[in-house]
């Protein structure tokens, strides 16, 4: 189960900023929803392989060499903030 | 001029062949229709007339010399806002993404293109994919064109409107846990979920990665064929493609299988409690069909289908948290710096702000469920899980071809009706996700109406790649009916 205080700590874990009203709903959503995926519980799962993805490929490689053209100006013009060819962000230390 | 109600992909190609239409006119006449229709049914966020109508020209010129490329060449179609298109806004219909130009197209869009297919626009879904309604969206709803009081189902609501309502010819739209088959399902269109790893994921912005695929919406099965060809492949910018012959997707389609020799499953779990009494008797009236053409009607099991729902959903939530990590305001998007004190509390502020209920629920809980002492009481043991209810299908597809069930628990539910209860929400998709989950192709067929009048589908689901199979079934069901011929007065 999820506790409210689970809740603070992960919107916070997962940097996101939440009003006391959406505590108190996502309390009750998230409850829920919880309690209806605890029903693996049931499962008897010894011995069983855990399965990451359904194609079954391993180590897809490709050669280590440069495909792209000039991309920095399509990429630098969605930045919220930029200077010159840097994306420009608040102080990190 | 030649009427241009309800073009099929054939028909349309046909009709530009003869040159009784230019792609020109064909674009108009849908971009006629948006513009008097889309406020009404909310089935693009956007669309692109002057980029449309530069392609068309492009496709005239070449079909005027001689040079048309192949079927697709001057058709018009719909891209859903998840999957990106090169200089034209992608939002994925979330606000954080509000103004966001995709500095490249996905794969399976510059596969149409180069093909000479005409985007008309970007498509309505719920928010980051993630809904069965549309009505996430952060945009506008999207409306079922048999009942405008009626969702479209979802998430790729608006690109099965944009199909159902002949706005434009076919339309592209992912599935994570069945949102291109229930909304096909709901609005009576064909759409097909292909196997994971069939065509390219690079380019559609990431919901679950191990579950995500892009397929296609058409009015006919031929048409998903048409697509099909040009989509699948493998491609080195998605690592989880596979090396698999495309020709093993025929169009037009042949009729290598002929329906005396099918073996068809009816899994019991999927026709019990909780299934509409008129959907039932669609669905089994659509499987008396292939009784009819010869086929075999196997009962099979498929005994881990009640856990197939929770396990999707824990799966897909921690799945979802990790790649909603990536909204952060600083490289695209949104950013709330102005009312940030420092970094952190840009991305506090920014996600705060702009993500809509279901991205905050998701990243809550998928964070949760990966974090240090919950990992293997829930992330581990549903990817056990996951193991047991692939194995179902391998083991049923040893003994039969294919699978045939409904799509949704009951037909189009009104607008409003669950959006509050996210859980009841999660429960519409119960006969969809485990095709997600054991990573095989699947479709929805229209199959018949409610006495409301609300399309109800037939699923059939096929063994990973042999999506040529499963078209073929369901066409030679469309060949024996005409609910795919029936489209909303609008």
């Amino acid at each position: 189960m999820i506790s409210k205080d689970d809740i603070k700590y992960c919107a916070k874990l997962a940097r996101i900023d939440l009003t006391s009203e959406e505590e108190e709903r996502f309390y009750n959503q998230l409850s829920s929803i919880l309690g209806y995926c605890e029903k693996l519980d049931e499962l008897d799962l010894a011995g069983v392989e855990p399965i990451y993805q359904v194609t079954g490929q391993i180590n897809v490689f490709r050669e280590d060499v440069i495909t792209n053209t000039d991309i920095h100006e399509d990429l630098l013009r969605n930045a919220p903030s930029r200077e010159d060819d840097f994306i420009k962000v608040k102080k990190v230390l | 001029m030649a009427n241009l109600n309800n073009l099929t992909i054939s028909k349309a190609s046909e009709l530009l062949e003869k040159k009784e239409v230019s792609s020109v006119e064909l674009t108009n006449y849908y971009l006629e229709r948006i513009e008097k229709l889309n406020p009404e049914l909310g089935a693009y966020l956007s669309t692109e007339k002057e980029y449309a109508l530069k392609k068309a020209r492009e496709s005239d010129e070449r079909i005027k010399s001689g040079k048309r490329i192949g079927i697709l060449d001057g058709i018009p179609c719909s891209v859903k806002d998840v999957i990106t298109t090169k200089d034209i806004e992608t939002t994925a219909a979330s606000k954080i993404l509000e103004g966001y130009i995709a500095p490249y197209s996905a794969t399976v869009v510059r596969k149409i293109e180069e093909q000479g297919a005409v985007i008309l626009g970007k498509n309505n879904c719920d928010e980051f994919a993630m809904g069965s309604s549309t009505e996430n969206s952060a945009y506008m709803l999207a409306k079922n064109p048999w009942d405008l009081s009626r969702v479209p189902g979802g998430s790729s609501g608006g690109s099965a409107v944009a199909v159902a309502a002949d706005l434009c010819v076919f339309s592209f739209g992912t599935e994570t846990g069945g949102s291109i088959r229930q909304p096909a399902s709901l609005c009576s269109v064909v759409g097909l979920k292909p196997t994971y790893g069939r065509n390219s994921r690079y380019g559609s912005i990431a919901y679950g990665s191990s579950l995500d695929q892009i397929g296609v919406f058409g009015k006919c099965v031929e048409d998903i064929s048409s697509v099909m060809h040009v989509i699948a492949g493998k491609d080195s910018l998605d690592s989880t493609t596979v090396e698999y012959p495309i020709f093993n997707i025929q169009y037009p389609i042949n009729t290598q299988y002929p329906m005396k020799d099918l073996k068809i499953g009816i899994p019991k779990e999927y026709f019990g409690e909780g299934l509409d009494s008129e959907v039932e008797k669609i669905v089994r009236d659509a499987i008396d069909k292939y009784k009819e053409m010869g086929a075999e009607i196997i009962d099979i099991s498929l005994p881990n289908t009640e856990y197939a729902t929770p396990c999707y959903y824990l799966l897909s939530m921690a799945e979802a948290s990790s790649n909603l990590a990536r909204y952060d305001g600083i490289k695209y998007g949104k950013s709330e710096t102005d009312n940030a004190k420092d970094l952190i509390d840009v991305y506090f502020k920014t996600r705060g702000k702009y993500f809509g209920d279901e991205q905050k629920r998701k990243s809550i809980l998928g964070t949760f469920e990966l974090s240090a002492g919950y990992y293997d009481a829930y992330y581990r043991k549903a990817q056990k899980a996951r193991s047991l209810v692939k194995k179902d299908f391998d083991d049923a597809f040893e003994k039969i071809d294919c699978i045939m069930c409904p799509v949704s628990p009951f037909p189009a539910f009104k607008i409003g009706e669950k959006k509050d209860d996210p859980l009841s929400m999660y429960l519409a998709d119960i006969f969809t996700i485990s095709a997600n989950l054991a990573g095989i192709c699947a479709l929805s067929i229209p199959a018949g109406f409610t006495q409301n009048n609300l399309p109800v589908g037939l699923q059939i689901m096929g063994p990973r790649f042999d999506e040529d199979k499963i078209l073929q079934i369901a066409k030679a069901y469309e060949e024996m009916t005409q609910w795919h011929t029936m489209f909303p007065s609008i």
